[in-house]
């Protein structure tokens, strides 16, 4: 064995470069990660940059090729560690991508710590320390194995060859970019511009000057790139399908991907293996190309061209026309069916003769949605509105909340396309009711007071309703009618039983105010 | 126990609750005594039955400001007695075997054994239960198809017979006939007369509603009267002693003028001439005397304040039209009025101060002085003016004269002749000769 655990209070050691940090944990200078191949290293800087920063490697990184003396090739990274914290994390992450781990200052390295010795290793064979070395040596518990440095890597270098990678459909969904940069070509940079004046899309251009030069004139090519902030999602999709514009998704300030990919390594972590006056663009096709930005963004309100029609001739004072209101077109409002309308149901108008088929598939609906829903009983339909989306009833007409309050039915819209404050002035909707445009039936409101959760719905059952009903139709004022008297079957000797001690006829017994001391009563021996 | 509770839960489902909120009632087998023992203190047990009696409550605030007492034994009694006389009304209550009658006396023992009283709230209390049984109708229903008929008093006709209506030429002819009228004039005599003298013994329980349905025919064959057949204490008292109380006072003098005042009136100053024969208290003419004229001074008020309205259209007829057409009865109202008038100037009344009165009402009660000082009615008011003077000359000067039971007194024999020609002929409708 030629090499041994450090123990603990260990004061000196045989390797040189190795010393105790507060820890007690003995280590070397730098790190040195050993990879079989350079797809490893590329795995670990992977790992290693959604953890911490490349760019306080950058000083001391070196990543390398490394042959050993029977041919083997191998790939090795090494760096500078403040400490044995960020050692640890590298080294864990480098065993991950299935490195070995080697700690050292100069040519020679020891194994870095690990479960079998915590405070690191010591060549115990002092002979080994004496070979000299051309490149590294690193000791092992087989002795020492030497290292020669074949070639040399850059890391940006490194960057700039790797292929992005595509965004999958579920990913795409939930990327949310503040700013997108477009890489314009110089004769549609007007267009592009003009268009995203028009529709208020706030943009700074920047020329850039490619590192290639044209094929013929051997010129500078020249690139624009726009620098757009809060654009929509439909202008992205415009974009990307517009041939010589390309979207990217600025990572930092200068690295740029496209959009709808992902470079494998954080690029934002080794923003700093760039000189900020280049700027990166990684594309989808595998491609990256390096532009120089030598100038600032230009807003794009001021590159907007303003043509004047008059240009040159004096223009003449304007003359007065007579005016007429808009509403003299006589523009109806109709209900339309609209190819983008909005496709989320949020309220169904089921008929009233379904009511059957609603009550029983109350029984069948999660709790959830008794919860979540609301409904409300009309004499023409049953309305269950939920604002979240209405799922799970497969009967009714499905409505779609078209401004607050109002409901048309999904795939409908009203047409033209007022706002809302206008709709609600011409129509005279009151925000206090619920207004719903059913397809080929005329509109109507419903107080909002009158919807009430489904569950409440339900455990108040007809029967309260009725109640209500009753008491509400039943005037407190009103005098109660006359009582009608039917005569049912008597019985054969019921008019026979229950007076027999009286008999005298009454009349002929007692007077008025004479009423009798002891009243007679049946015989019930 | 259980039997009573099943006499009870029958007795307020088939016919007390809808008999109180104005259902279909069912009156076939009559309680008897064992019933009413039943029944008895059933009106707080049987849950139904409380809630229509509550019921009542809201009712009775429709007309006046006077809630009824609770309801107790006593409106049980007067349940009971409604229940076993529209059962006497059945109309197999003329078998051979069968004692309506018995019944109706049975009913009549627990009537009478009602106490007198003055007190609003049981007065309204039983006015309540015995207007219902004057509102209560029968539905009769007269069937002929083709090949014969067949008459159902309160019965439901049976399917067989109204099936296949054109083919068999069915015809149904429904006819309701008020409770009252079949109590009184209907069946055979000896069940009729128990049926009568029950119904004379619910209308003296309840002399609010004697009062109030003054002119009702049921009263026709039972005239009312200034004095009640019971008395309290000893007492001799009348239904009128009773409208101390503003509220119930308030609640005769609106039913009248809604009614038309004349009407009632008319009956009133009947009871009085009625009164003065039969030597009622002082006491009792005089509240009769001050009734008639609260109605015109009221009418007057009215006609002042709203010209016009329904409640002063006798008054307006009385002043405008010609003394000649007036009936008997309203001849001697308003020389009712005219004797009190012309008694207050000599102190035997005290009429309200006419100083604040509305100038209208000033001029309509001088041409009220005028008018009833014509001839036709002066015939009458003269004689009963010396006697109202007389009657209540002795009650000013000994107090205690009210209190002690008064011998029939004779009366002038100018108002024992206007009495006897008053005396209304029976009515065609309510002889039972015509009718049976």
């Amino acid at each position: 064995m030629s090499l041994e655990p450090i123990s603990l209070g260990q004061g000196r050691t045989n390797c040189p470069g190795l010393v105790a940090d507060e820890r007690g944990v003995v280590m070397g200078r730098r790190l040195a990660l050993l990879f079989p191949t350079v797809a490893q290293v590329v795995g670990f800087f992977r790992s290693y940059s959604r953890e911490a920063s490349i760019d306080e490697l950058a000083g001391s990184l070196e990543i390398v090729d490394v042959t050993s003396p029977v041919g083997a090739q191998e790939a090795m990274v090494r760096f500078e560690v403040p400490s044995s914290y960020a050692a640890d994390k590298a080294a864990s992450m480098g065993r991950q991508h299935r490195g070995r781990v080697f700690t050292g200052t100069e040519a020679h390295y020891v194994p870095y710590r690990d479960k079998r010795a915590p405070l690191g290793y010591d060549v115990s064979n002092v002979d080994a320390l004496r070979q000299h070395a051309t490149s590294l040596i690193l000791h092992t518990d087989a002795g020492a194995d030497p290292r020669s440095i074949i070639r040399t890597h850059s890391l940006p270098r490194m960057l700039l060859q790797l292929r992005v990678r595509a965004l999958t459909s579920a990913e795409q969904a939930t990327e949310q970019h503040p700013a997108l940069v477009l890489r314009v070509e110089p004769g549609l940079s007007s267009s592009i511009c003009r268009y995203l004046w028009a529709r208020q899309i706030r943009a700074t251009v920047s020329t850039a000057v490619l590192a290639s030069t044209t094929r013929f004139g051997g010129r500078a090519r020249e690139v624009e790139l726009v620098r757009c902030e809060g654009m929509p999602h439909h202008a992205v999709s415009l974009m990307k399908k517009t041939p010589g514009v390309r979207v990217f998704v600025p990572t930092d300030a200068h690295l740029l991907v496209e959009h709808g990919y992902r470079h494998p390594i954080s690029l934002d972590s080794c923003a700093r293996c760039f000189p900020p006056e280049q700027t990166v663009l990684f594309g989808g096709d595998g491609k990256a190309e390096v532009v120089s930005t030598p100038n600032h963004g230009v807003d794009i309100r001021d590159l907007v061209e303003v043509e004047v029609e008059a240009r040159g001739v004096e223009l003449k004072p304007a003359k007065p026309v007579d005016s007429v209101g808009l509403d003299a077109l006589g523009v109806s409002l109709t209900l339309s069916r609209l190819p983008r309308a909005s496709p989320s149901t949020t309220a169904l108008l089921i008929p009233l003769d379904r009511l059957r088929w609603f009550t029983r598939l109350i029984y069948l609906l999660p709790a959830a949605v008794l919860r979540s829903y609301d409904a409300c009983l009309t004499d023409q339909s049953i309305i269950v509105v939920n604002r979240a989306g209405v799922h799970g009833i497969p009967f009714g007409l499905p409505m779609t909340e078209l401004h607050p309050q109002l409901f048309v039915p999904v795939g409908f819209g009203l047409l033209p396309r007022v706002d809302h404050e206008l709709l609600r002035e011409h129509l005279q909707l009151d925000a206090s009711r619920l207004t719903f445009f059913p397809d080929e039936q005329p509109a109507f409101s419903i107080d909002a007071a009158a919807i009430q959760p489904l569950s409440r719905a339900i455990v108040a059952p007809e029967r309260a309703r009725e109640r209500l009903v009753q008491v509400a139709m039943q005037d407190p004022l009103a005098e109660l009618g006359a009582p009608r008297v039917q005569h049912k079957k008597p019985g054969a000797f019921s008019l026979w039983r229950g007076t027999k001690n009286l008999d005298k006829p009454a009349s002929a017994t007692l007077e008025p105010g004479q009423a009798p001391k002891q009243l007679p009563r049946p015989d019930h021996t | 126990v259980s039997r009573a509770a099943a006499e009870l839960a029958r007795f307020s489902a088939d016919f007390a609750v809808p008999f109180l909120r104005g259902g279909t009632c069912a009156a076939g087998k009559p309680l008897g005594y064992d019933g009413w023992l039943a029944v008895r203190h059933g009106l707080g047990v049987d849950a139904a039955l409380a809630d229509a009696c509550t019921e009542q409550v809201g009712q009775a605030f429709l007309w006046g400001d006077v809630a009824p007492a609770t309801f107790d034994v006593e409106a049980a009694a007067l349940l009971y007695a409604v229940h076993d006389l529209f059962c006497a009304t059945h109309p197999d209550s003329a078998r051979f075997y069968a004692n309506a009658q018995k019944f109706c006396a049975a009913a009549l023992v627990e009537v009478q054994r009602l106490p007198a009283t003055l007190d609003a709230h049981r007065l309204m209390q039983r006015h309540v239960v015995v207007r219902r049984a004057f509102m209560a109708t029968r539905r009769d229903v007269d069937v002929r198809w083709w090949t014969g008929s067949a008459q159902f008093f309160g019965e439901e006709v049976p399917g067989r017979l109204v099936k296949w209506p054109s083919l068999r030429n069915v015809r149904q002819q429904e006819s309701h006939v008020p409770m009252w009228q079949l109590a009184l004039m209907h069946g055979d005599e000896h069940v009729r007369m128990a049926r009568q003298t029950l119904w004379k013994a619910l209308l003296d329980a309840s002399p609010l509603t004697r009062l109030l349905w003054l002119t009702h025919p049921a009263q026709a064959t039972h005239p009312f009267s200034l004095a009640m057949p019971q008395t309290i204490d000893d007492k001799r008292v009348s239904v009128l002693d009773a409208l101390e109380d503003r509220r119930l006072a308030r609640l005769v003098t609106d039913a009248w003028l809604d009614e038309g005042f004349d009407a009632p009136g008319s009956a009133l100053a009947l009871a009085l001439l009625q009164g003065l024969r039969q030597g009622v208290p002082p006491r009792m003419l005089r509240r009769a005397a001050e009734l008639c004229t609260h109605l015109v001074l009221t009418a007057a008020l009215v006609e002042s304040a709203a010209p016009g309205d329904k409640a002063a259209a006798p008054l307006r007829d009385f002043l405008d039209k010609d003394g000649s057409k007036l009936t008997e009865g309203q001849r001697i109202f308003w020389a009712v009025v005219g004797s009190t008038l012309a008694l207050s100037q000599r102190g035997h009344f005290q009429l309200p101060a006419m100083d604040d009165a509305p100038s209208v009402m000033k001029q309509l009660l001088q041409r009220l002085a005028k008018k009833v000082a014509q001839p036709r009615i002066l015939v009458v008011a003269e004689p009963l003016l010396r006697e109202l003077a007389r009657r209540l000359t002795r009650l000013q000067s000994d107090p205690r004269a009210d209190a002690q039971p008064t011998e029939p007194a004779a009366i002038d024999p100018t108002l024992a002749a206007q009495l006897d020609a008053v005396a209304q002929p029976p009515d065609d409708s309510m002889n039972p000769a015509t009718t049976s």
